[in-house]
């Protein structure tokens, strides 16, 4: 009891100190190295540099591209958890990222010399592809007024192992070069971040994520089961359905601007239950927090480990989340035999 | 008042409820007893707003429940479901703040939780998660919770109180106190309606007693009217002895004796 409380204390500093760090350290390290001195020098004189280029046009954006998708993929993850009360929903297993990730590998192959909006031709085949998939799985998931979370995730694996077998046959007949483009985008990388699509990132994500914040109350309330959140005053129907298109929405944007990057909407949230509480209101705005720190370390990790080359951050997050969850499991259960 | 008007309700071809007219009024402890299966529940949950009837309509403070909006239903009526387990890890009070309305200060919201949580017995509990709780523990502390929802309504007393078998997990002192809290309720001006199993515990506290059978409503009344002998035969199929109380007056349910065998039973088969 006593811990739980004094955790409570010290997590809001040591969240936001940590993301303070990350973002310093993904700024600071790269295949570059920045002179500081030179640095301070120059911006002092008013005098442009080639350092000063890198952390504003190369770094920041990035930088900020990966907190914002880390975020918004934390706070949906955690969303959706509410809303099925089950640990395991993510944005992956309800077949939204999947959805995604198809219409891309489809631009891709199928539609290699569209160009209908320039640099974000893919981006817009992501996003499309996972409100899409969203409105499928709802469609089927729906039974009369409410949505049946078992049919849900059962309609999302199907889409899931479709999407897969779709996504094989397309590799199968692809060019190298496509393969190449293919493979990168499944695994995810942040690494086309620019500040055009920071900005458009920024103006979809932000307002999904202040927005399931917003609605910390109602999924504490549905923890007790529909029927309870009733009683107590939520439109559970209506929640339901909000939640659902919202995170859509915030997945489908991040798949656009980063491509499919697991573990952070699973990870995240399920650490800040454990050692936390499942209470949203602390739960959804520290996912936010923990989640932009998280996707900035594995950001940096991806950029310097094989310096000057690059690993996709997807295989960074799962690389270090996979192993990760399953060490918390282990231990949560030998600890608690029951 | 809560009113049922010619209700009944079906599910899969399978009539739930014949069609039945009862009102809960408020100043009284109603209680809803019956055989399993007499479909108590169903009717707690018209009588809540939740479930739709198939005829009839279901009413309260004479307007019908579908046309009240979710959260001024919440603020008319609490209910206290049956076995409610929970996700994930949250203590008792963050269990109780999920009845509070949005714009309660702080202040209030603590004061309010621990005071639901006295009257519960539970105020040493206040920060343990509701996993570790004990079964008997667990349903106290959504008693509060309920008690936290009917505190924090604006319409406070004029308000309904439904509770599905609130002592099913509660050793005799708990039963005695919740049973205190639905009495105090009552007193209070609320509409308590409360479904029991426990004959004598309906018959100690109720004002009014409705026995269901087979989703009819057998009949309904006070304690000493509705637990004759035949009724309790003719509901359940068992034969209970059934005495006045000397000092209150109210029938004493002693259920037949559990070892005397039927003449010709063999009892149970021997275990291999």
């Amino acid at each position: 009891m006593e811990a739980t409380s004094t955790r409570r204390v010290i997590v809001w500093p040591g969240l936001l100190t940590l993301l303070v760090v990350a973002l310093a350290m993904s700024l600071a390290a790269g295949a570059y190295s920045v002179d500081w001195h030179l640095l301070w020098a120059n911006w002092l004189s008013g005098a442009g540099s080639l350092d000063w280029a890198v952390i504003m046009d190369v770094r920041l954006p990035r930088a900020l591209l990966a907190a914002l998708v880390g975020s918004t993929l934390a706070v949906c993850g955690a969303a959706l958890q509410g809303l099925f009360r089950n640990p395991l929903a993510d944005p992956g297993l309800i077949g939204v990222s999947s959805g995604a990730g198809l219409a891309v590998a489809i631009g891709i192959v199928l539609f290699p010399a569209t160009t209908l909006a320039g640099l974000y031709t893919l981006s817009v085949f992501a996003f499309a592809g996972s409100l899409l998939t969203s409105a499928l799985v709802f469609v089927i998931g729906r039974n009369g007024p409410t949505v049946d979370t078992a049919t849900l995730i059962l309609a999302g694996i199907a889409i899931n192992a479709l999407v897969g077998a779709v996504v094989g046959v397309l590799t199968y007949i692809s060019t190298d070069e496509q393969l190449r483009t293919l493979t990168f985008w499944t695994m995810g990388s942040f690494g086309g971040a620019l500040w055009p699509a920071v900005g458009v990132c920024f103006t979809l994500t932000l307002p999904v994520v202040i927005w399931l914040i917003a609605k910390s109350r109602d999924l504490n309330r549905l923890l007790l089961g529909e029927e309870e959140a009733r009683y107590q005053g939520t439109d559970t129907r209506r929640i339901q359905w909000q939640i659902l298109l919202l995170v859509a929405l915030g997945v489908g944007a991040c798949v656009a601007f980063s491509g499919i990057i697991g573990f952070v909407g699973l990870v995240v949230p399920h650490l800040l239950r454990l050692f936390l509480t499942a209470d949203h209101r602390q739960l959804m705005p520290l996912s936010a927090i923990l989640g932009a720190a998280l996707c900035l370390v594995a950001d940096t990790f991806a950029r310097t480990a094989v310096a000057p080359a690059e690993m996709p951050v997807g295989i960074v997050t799962s690389l270090i989340g996979g192993p990760f969850f399953l060490w918390l499991l282990l231990n949560q259960r030998w600890r608690s035999p029951s | 008042m809560i009113t049922l008007e010619n209700v009944s309700l079906q599910r899969n071809r399978k009539q739930i409820l014949q069609p039945l007219s009862a009102t809960l009024r408020p100043g009284t402890l109603t209680v809803l007893i019956g055989p399993n299966g007499a479909g108590k529940s169903s009717l707690l949950k018209l009588m809540a707003g939740t479930l739709r009837p198939d005829s009839g309509q279901v009413s309260c403070q004479g307007r019908p429940w579908a046309d009240y909006p979710v959260a001024e239903q919440a603020a008319l009526r609490a209910v206290l479901s049956q076995s409610l387990p929970i996700a994930f890890p949250m203590t008792v009070t963050e269990l109780l703040e999920t009845a509070l309305p949005r714009q309660t200060r702080r202040q209030d919201a603590r004061r309010r939780c621990q005071q639901a949580l006295e009257e519960v017995e539970l105020g040493h509990l206040a920060s343990r998660k509701v996993q570790n709780l004990s079964g008997g523990e667990l349903q106290r502390a959504h008693m509060a919770r309920v008690l936290v929802q009917l505190w924090s309504s604006g319409h406070w007393p004029q308000q309904f109180c439904l509770l599905d078998e609130p002592t099913s997990a509660l050793d005799l002192k708990h039963q005695i106190r919740l049973m205190q809290l639905a009495r105090q309720l009552a007193d209070e001006g609320l509409g308590v309606i409360c479904v029991l199993h426990d004959l004598q515990l309906s018959a100690n506290w109720a004002d009014e007693l409705w026995l269901l059978q087979s989703g009819a409503l057998l009949c309904r009344g006070a304690p000493a009217s509705v637990l004759s002998p035949a009724r309790v035969r003719q509901a359940y199929g068992v034969d209970p002895v059934i005495l006045p109380h000397p000092d209150s007056q109210r029938p004493m349910v002693i259920p037949p004796e559990a070892s005397v065998r039927k003449p010709g039973s063999r009892g149970l088969p021997p275990l291999q």
